[in-house]
């Protein structure tokens, strides 16, 4: 008889224990669909807001689908809508993977599950706090000799608790809570930019652009800088660099070449004013700093030289 | 006593073993067991296959009876110790945490090391518990030129009718409390001697080896402030005592309460609480408390630690984790809870690793006391939460010089 009485007990708690277990690997499951769900949803609202669909137009793989839409009868959808799901739910899987907790779900997904008993434990404890300690000392110990009657005693009445645990308790409501507003949040979004076309300022096409070969493109000149307009012709003396050690003759025999002092008295001349040097480019410090000892002379005779032929 | 946490701790409700409807539960969980056997075998399935469900779940051991001596002790523990509680309360005032840890001591059949300031109360509260359990007791005032003799006993020559033969001569180590007062007074030597009696329950003198009594306990003292013509008791006899406690000031209600008790006339007295017999029962279903193997998990992982360097130079050697999973069971059993608790470890930790471990220079220079260093690995095995102020400012990393390990 009191091994009989003891036998129940043994099967109350193992079939209490495999019950949880299952019950929170279900919980679980739904947790990490909610939560799979909100990322992509979020990712999705991103991916719209931006126009990352664009990004197909692109690529040269996927640029002859785009605008197509494959033969489904009764659905309409086209290819870089596809694509862009496609891509949104491997990100959030990755998202999902880079947590360590989910990791280790998503091995689960592939290897053989571990058991999950200590933990569905642990958290009918923390849900029960009268169970805490108890059920896992009574069950770890549930195999123990009846005449331990310590055992025999928390074995019975555990078994006797755990009747009135309900699994809906054991649910992380916060967790759940959180997952849901995600997707209510991104979902309401997605509804609003879907109903008003509203997106964000700039698409992948734009972006590419502007770095159409992986370079800044220069960025036009205007008006005021363009060859028709005369009095934007520079007039300050071309960039010199000198190099340290070694000597350069500037000199310039007098009358040579032609400047800017013709066009100011309106004669015609065949004077083509040089395009404006890249703003980029300056001039070598080496000139101002290093500037050898005559040169500066030099380089004045040459204007005094050209003021008095012109 | 601590004020009971757990609302919930079953307090010996032997009744659950007794009434109908226990019965009734029983009967029908025997149904369902042989019922869920026909259906399910007892296979165990995927989702199980390698957790302990998986063993054989029925255990086949004959049909016995408990020895029922051992149940009576354990359906009346909670008067037991109540009773024993109150008596020594009649003579302690406050001290509740220090009464529960050398009754712990004696239920683990343990030492006990009280260290605090003078006059708190170590010897009374000792004597008071010798008092209470039926136990023979002597008591052993430790001075500098105490010798080995003078506490194992001696073989003396003894007369009769003409004859002369030898006879021992019983020390004061010959009973079952032993109150060592003022330990950290006797000479080296001294204390190696007790050192025999504390672990082997022995004591050999002039190659005989005498038995002492069971149980055998030694209780001693010492006071943390006297460093002149003291001897600190080397580490392998501090890792004798199963606890040390320290014995705190009174607040003030509780000093109020001692001077008017002991400004009376009349002194107040206790009676017997406990048998020897009784003690050994209890002794005996402290080792059936039984504790979660997760529990018991992590209370090992948190005596490794000590061993992991950062502010404890040296760490608590494997007879720690003996120690705490002894008291916490002694505990659990003193609070009327058939199981192991957390809290119980929690609260066991501190007397039973606090002289196992040595800090080192750094966190002792920066004011680390072992019980810091224990509470900070309580955290880190996730026994206790982080307190919310322990930030950079405090606590015990707080402490620690920088770059010190933790």
């Amino acid at each position: 008889m009191k091994n009989e009485q003891n036998r129940g007990i043994i099967l109350d708690l193992e079939i209490f224990t495999r019950k949880m277990d299952s019950v929170i690997r279900r919980y679980r499951t739904i947790y990490d669909l909610l939560e799979f769900l909100a990322i992509a949803l979020i990712t999705l609202l991103i991916a719209v807001f931006f126009n990352l669909d664009d990004i197909f137009k692109l690529i040269p793989l996927t640029e002859p689908y785009v605008g197509l839409s494959p033969d489904i009868p009764f659905f309409s959808i086209t290819y870089e809508t596809i694509f862009m799901f496609f891509i949104v739910c491997l990100f959030s899987l990755l998202i999902l993977e880079l947590t360590e907790k989910n990791v280790k779900r998503i091995y689960k997904l592939f290897k053989k599950a571990p058991p999950q008993r200590k933990k569905s434990q642990d958290i009918v404890e923390d849900t029960y706090p009268e169970l805490k300690d108890r059920l896992k000392t009574a069950y770890d110990h549930r195999n123990a000799d009846p005449n331990n009657f310590i055992i025999t005693e928390l074995k019975t009445s555990v078994s006797s608790d755990v009747e009135g645990v309900s699994t809906s308790d054991l649910i992380d409501r916060k967790r759940v809570g959180y997952s849901l507003a995600a997707i209510v949040v991104a979902g309401l979004f997605l509804g609003f930019i879907f109903f008003t076309g509203f997106t964000g300022p700039f698409s992948p096409g734009d972006i590419y652009d502007r770095f159409p070969n992986g370079t800044i493109t220069q960025p036009p000149l205007d008006e005021n800088t363009s060859s028709n307009n005369s009095s934007s012709i520079p007039t300050e003396a071309p960039p010199i660099a000198a190099e340290p050690g070694v000597d350069i003759d500037v000199t310039l025999p007098p009358g040579a070449g032609t400047g800017p002092g013709d066009m100011l008295e309106g004669a015609e001349n065949n004077f083509t004013p040089s395009t404006p040097y890249p703003p980029e480019s300056l001039s070598s410090h080496h000139f101002y700093d290093t500037l050898p000892a005559g040169y500066e002379d030099i380089i004045k005779d040459y204007f005094k030289k050209l003021a008095e032929n012109s | 006593m601590e004020p009971e946490t757990n609302e919930t701790s079953y307090r010996y409700s032997k009744n659950n073993l007794n009434d109908t409807d226990s019965k009734k539960e029983f009967a029908e969980s025997a149904e369902t067991a042989e019922t869920a056997a026909d259906s399910e075998s007892y296979a165990p399935d995927a989702n199980v296959s390698d957790s302990p469900a998986a063993e054989p779940a029925v255990y086949s051991a004959p049909e016995s009876v408990a020895d029922p001596a051992l149940l009576k002790t354990y359906e009346n523990a909670h008067k037991i110790f109540t009773t024993l509680f109150d008596e020594i309360g009649k003579v302690i005032v406050g001290q509740q945490e220090v009464v529960e840890q050398v009754m712990i001591a004696l239920l683990c059949n343990g030492h006990a090391l009280l260290e605090s300031n003078p006059g708190l109360g170590k010897t009374l509260t000792i004597s008071t518990i010798s008092k209470v359990v039926d136990l023979s007791f002597n008591r052993i005032q430790c001075t500098p030129d105490l010798m080995p003799a003078d506490i194992t006993g001696t073989t003396i020559v003894e007369e009769h009718g003409g004859d002369k033969k030898f006879r021992f001569e019983h020390g004061p180590v010959f009973a079952n409390i032993v109150l060592a007062d003022e330990i950290n007074r006797a000479s080296p030597k001294t204390q190696s001697a007790l050192l025999e009696a504390m672990q082997e329950k022995q004591v050999t003198v002039a190659g005989h080896t005498y038995p002492l009594d069971k149980p055998f306990f030694v209780l001693a003292t010492q006071n943390p402030i006297e460093q002149e013509g003291t001897y600190p008791l080397p580490e392998a006899q501090l890792d004798r005592f199963l606890l040390k406690i320290l014995v705190p000031y009174p607040d003030y209600k509780e000093e109020l309460e001692i001077v008017n008790r002991y400004t009376a006339q009349s002194s107040p007295a206790t009676s017997r609480g406990i048998s020897k017999d009784t003690l050994v029962s209890l002794q005996k279903l402290t080792k059936d408390v039984p504790i979660a193997e997760d529990l018991k998990t992590r209370t090992i992982q948190l005596v490794i630690k000590t061993r992991d360097g950062g502010a404890i130079e040296y760490g608590a050697s494997p007879r720690a984790s003996i120690a705490i999973i002894l008291a916490a069971k002694a505990r659990a059993l003193i609070h009327g809870r058939n199981y192991v608790a957390e809290e119980d470890v929690i609260a066991i930790s501190y007397p039973v690793l606090r002289h196992r471990i040595i800090l080192s220079f750094e966190a002792e220079r920066s004011g680390v006391t072992p019980d810091d260093a224990i509470e900070d690995l309580l955290i880190d095995a996730g026994f206790l939460k982080p307190k919310p102020q322990e930030n950079e400012s405090s606590g015990l990393r707080a402490k620690l010089p920088f770059g010190a390990k933790k």
